[in-house]
């Protein structure tokens, strides 16, 4: 049966081989600028629409070439040409209709009946502008952009398409998007939920679901997963180098329930404490570093200790215990003392 | 029946319901749905032992299910494009943490929304204050009123589960475990309420600023009580920048504050800047005793950018640099070069290396990986990884992990995926891996995230 697993993988590649190529490769700059035309003898010079053949007057204008388009100048052999025209190509990608005067747009002064003023990818080169033209050439002319600010897309949108745009002119989700996109989210939620659902959150926030998203997706190799590979080795360092981010997704607890379940904790019968011998006794020994590990980063204690007092430092740390009041320098809190995090020492209620 | 033939009889549903709505495909309203199986083989499980040994585990075959179903756009008399919705939930069945069967509700709600009016019925999520990322299941009700924006909220706190295993007790029911540890297994979220609201104000500039204040309740008392405020402005096609903080109204201490400036003159070069303050005690729900015992606050400040040259290569670099007041400074670096040759992008290769220092350990990885879409229908990838630690984890100086995968696109609707992981890291000497996916998807241009 394992050799089988071999074979599966080879024989989709060989389908796969069979298969149709990837994009268009027609020579749209040479039709449009380098055919000898308009002379005597010669055809009659091409614009956008001589194949792109539509009523211009409506909105979504997205016409797909014919066969007969290519025939009326290759009139040596019409067949020759019906494979230019490929259907995976008919189709206006996701996301690309827009709501949109095309006519209207093409007899203004500026573009005088342009197509590739906007569309220039059309006959561009490689690392020039895009096919379809990003939003900041409609806002370089319009004033859509207060209609961005007030989450208003379906002007120019269809708001079935909206789940299926990528920003990348402007709001570019580029560079340091992964830090701060918690922030932006935060900031203008509506503006998140114009495109995504909130299992787009869910599908890496979310700690309950028991495949973590590295494990999933492993063939996203460039997205910013934090688990990826032997997360497990390096957790701790993780959680103590940055200790706000574990509780970005995470409730400290839960770490408890997994060293319980894996038999690290102190709270299960017969289970390791993951500190070496001496972390928390001998006032002032080399080896009493829990002190300092704590105030690195008191979270990572409570992923283990917040399960009562009896698991935590109020043992120890308390007026005229050896630890002395817990308190830091500067400590304030409007809670009163008869509350129950405060009672456990204050008011004699340490059990 | 079975919980396995319930579970398989849910998939079937829902992948009908996935065919059946692509007939809404024309339709002004938005219909997605995905439903995606895992079938996972484990030959060794991640299981910590004695330090350094091996720890044995039987061979697994836990199967998840995970169902996705949103609609937008929906149609009421007098109100068109007025109703959304979204169902998420997941499902398992084999042993895994100790339980054979278990499923949950990640999301299910309603809205409304008619003009300068948006109403949300059900489970949700917010994002508030210090406490991040809530779940919760109530209500939410927004306004806009010229330039200003009003949303508040309130409801049950759902997070992270409704059935969480012995020990991992619900975000601030650490209360009555303080008074009694037997009450922790006698969890209720009748007590865990949160509300919140925000005002949110558009400015000149393409400027915006809001202040949020957030609660959340335990059965004992405030478990969080942050009012936070925001601010992010845009005032040249070039130059953006963000800031926020969040004060913890009970500590009267600023928990976390972010500050960052992103520089794209050069559109070659785009930079971002960014400090980071948090104070980890007051992330903790101060229901805790331990967030009395405060704890040293945290600084980060770095710098990151991603340069694309020759249109086919893109390098992405973070360097960052840590403090802990009182204690040495840490550092992080990391360096991850993409490229893409070719104008079709059928080729990924990356080559990665980071740096942590994290006294008085540290790491460094080394990356290499690549995913080639072999045909308009099969991609494959392979991953590998080497960490070595500056100082022995179980022993151990270094890990190493490999992926292959392999996916086979039969349709739009339909994909099916392989792959497998081999490692060898301080709590395994040789661990493998065997991940089946199977993703049946209506739309799969849709935002619902990653399968």
């Amino acid at each position: 049966m394992s050799k089988h697993w071999f074979w599966l993988p080879a024989a989709l590649l060989v389908m796969g081989a069979c298969d149709r190529g990837l994009l268009t490769h027609f020579p749209h700059r040479q039709h449009l600028a380098s055919l000898e035309c308009g002379g005597p003898g010669q055809p009659k010079c091409l614009s956008c629409v001589s194949c792109h053949q539509s009523d211009a007057n409506k909105h979504d204008a997205w016409a797909q070439p014919t066969p007969q388009s290519c025939a009326g100048c290759h009139q040596d052999n019409g067949d020759k040409w019906q494979h230019s025209v490929r259907p995976a190509l008919a189709t206006l990608p996701a996301g690309k209709h827009i709501i949109f005067p095309h006519e209207q747009h093409l007899a203004t002064k500026e573009l005088k009946g342009q197509c590739v003023k906007c569309h220039a990818g059309a006959v561009g080169v490689e690392g020039g502008a895009e096919l379809f033209p990003p939003m900041d050439t409609c806002l370089s002319c319009h004033h859509h952009k207060e209609q961005f600010e007030a989450n208003v897309c379906t002007t120019c949108h269809r708001a079935n398409d909206l789940r299926a745009l990528q920003p990348l002119s402007f709001f570019s989700h580029d560079t340091a998007w992964g830090r701060r996109h918690g922030a932006e989210a935060r900031a203008n939620p509506e503006r998140c939920a114009t495109c995504h659902a909130q299992t787009s959150c869910d599908s890496c926030h979310d700690s309950s679901k028991p495949l973590g998203p590295a494990t999933r997706n492993p063939e996203a190799l460039e997205s910013g997963l934090v688990h990826r590979f032997d997360f497990l080795s390096r957790h701790p360092l993780e959680a103590r180098s940055q200790p706000g981010s574990c509780a970005t997704c995470h409730v400290k607890t839960e770490c408890d329930a997994c060293h319980i379940s894996r038999g690290v904790s102190g709270a299960v019968a017969g289970g390791q404490s993951p500190h070496p011998l001496g972390w928390a006794s001998g006032l002032g020994t080399a080896t009493n570093l829990h002190g300092p590990a704590a105030r690195r980063d008191i979270g990572s204690c409570a992923s283990c200790h917040d399960q009562g007092a009896a698991t935590n430092c109020v043992r120890c740390h308390k007026v005229g215990a050896a630890g002395g009041t817990p308190h830091p320098m500067g400590w304030r809190s409007t809670q009163q003392t008869s509350a129950p995090e405060c009672a456990v020492c204050h008011n004699g209620g340490m059990p | 029946m079975s919980s396995r033939f319930r579970l398989i009889h849910l998939w079937s549903a829902l992948a009908l319901l996935g065919t059946a709505t692509s007939a809404f495909a024309d339709d002004p309203m938005s219909v997605d749905a995905r439903v995606t199986t895992y079938a996972q083989y484990f030959q060794q499980g991640l299981v910590p032992g004695i330090p350094g040994a091996v720890a044995r585990v039987e061979p697994s075959f836990p199967l998840t299910l995970q169902a996705f179903l949103r609609v937008g756009a929906v149609d009421l008399p007098g109100a068109p494009d007025s109703v959304s919705g979204e169902v998420s939930a997941w499902g398992s069945l084999g042993p895994r943490d100790g339980r054979n069967v278990d499923a949950d509700v990640t999301a299910a709600w309603a809205q409304y929304r008619r003009g300068q009016i948006r109403v949300k019925l059900g489970r949700q999520v917010t994002l508030p204050g210090s406490s991040r990322y809530v779940r919760f299941d109530g209500a939410a009700l927004g306004v806009t009123l010229g330039v200003l924006d009003i949303d508040g909220y309130a409801g049950w706190v759902a997070l992270p589960r409704w059935n969480l295993a012995r020990g991992a007790t619900l975000l601030g029911f650490v209360g009555d475990g303080l008074k009694d540890p037997l009450l922790a297994e006698a969890q209720n979220r009748a007590g865990q309420v949160t509300a919140g609201i925000r005002f949110g104000v558009r400015l000149p500039l393409s400027s915006r600023a809001s202040l949020a204040f957030h609660e959340q309740r335990d059965a004992i008392g405030p478990a969080f009580r942050v009012l936070s405020a925001d601010l992010g402005s845009q005032p040249l096609p070039w130059l953006g920048a963000g800031a926020r903080v969040s004060l913890d109204l009970q500590a009267l201490a600023v928990s976390e504050a972010r500050v960052w400036v992103d520089v794209t003159a050069l559109k070659a070069v785009p930079v971002s800047i960014d400090y980071s303050y948090q104070a980890p005690a007051l992330l903790l729900p101060q229901t805790s005793v331990l967030a009395a015992f405060g704890g040293a606050s945290w600084h980060e400040v770095g710098a990151e950018t991603a340069v694309r040259a020759l249109q086919s290569l893109k390098v992405i670099g973070r360097a960052s640099g840590q403090l802990f007041e009182g204690a040495q400074p840490g550092a992080r670096g990391q360096l991850r070069v993409q490229w893409t040759p070719g104008v079709d992008g059928r080729l990924l290769i990356l080559a990665e290396l980071t740096r942590a220092l994290i006294p008085p350990s540290g790491y460094s990885q080394v990356r290499a990986g690549a995913r080639w879409r072999a045909s308009y229908s099969v991609t494959t990838s392979l991953d590998a990884a080497v960490f070595f630690y500056d100082q022995p984890v179980r022993g151990v100086t270094n890990s190493m992990t490999g992926v292959a995968s392999v996916e086979w696109a039969a349709k739009p609707w339909l994909r099916a995926m392989l792959s497998g992981t081999v490692m060898r890291t301080p709590y395994a000497n040789f661990e493998a891996q065997a991940l089946a996916r199977l993703v049946v998807e209506l739309d799969p241009k849709s935002a619902g995230g990653l399968p």
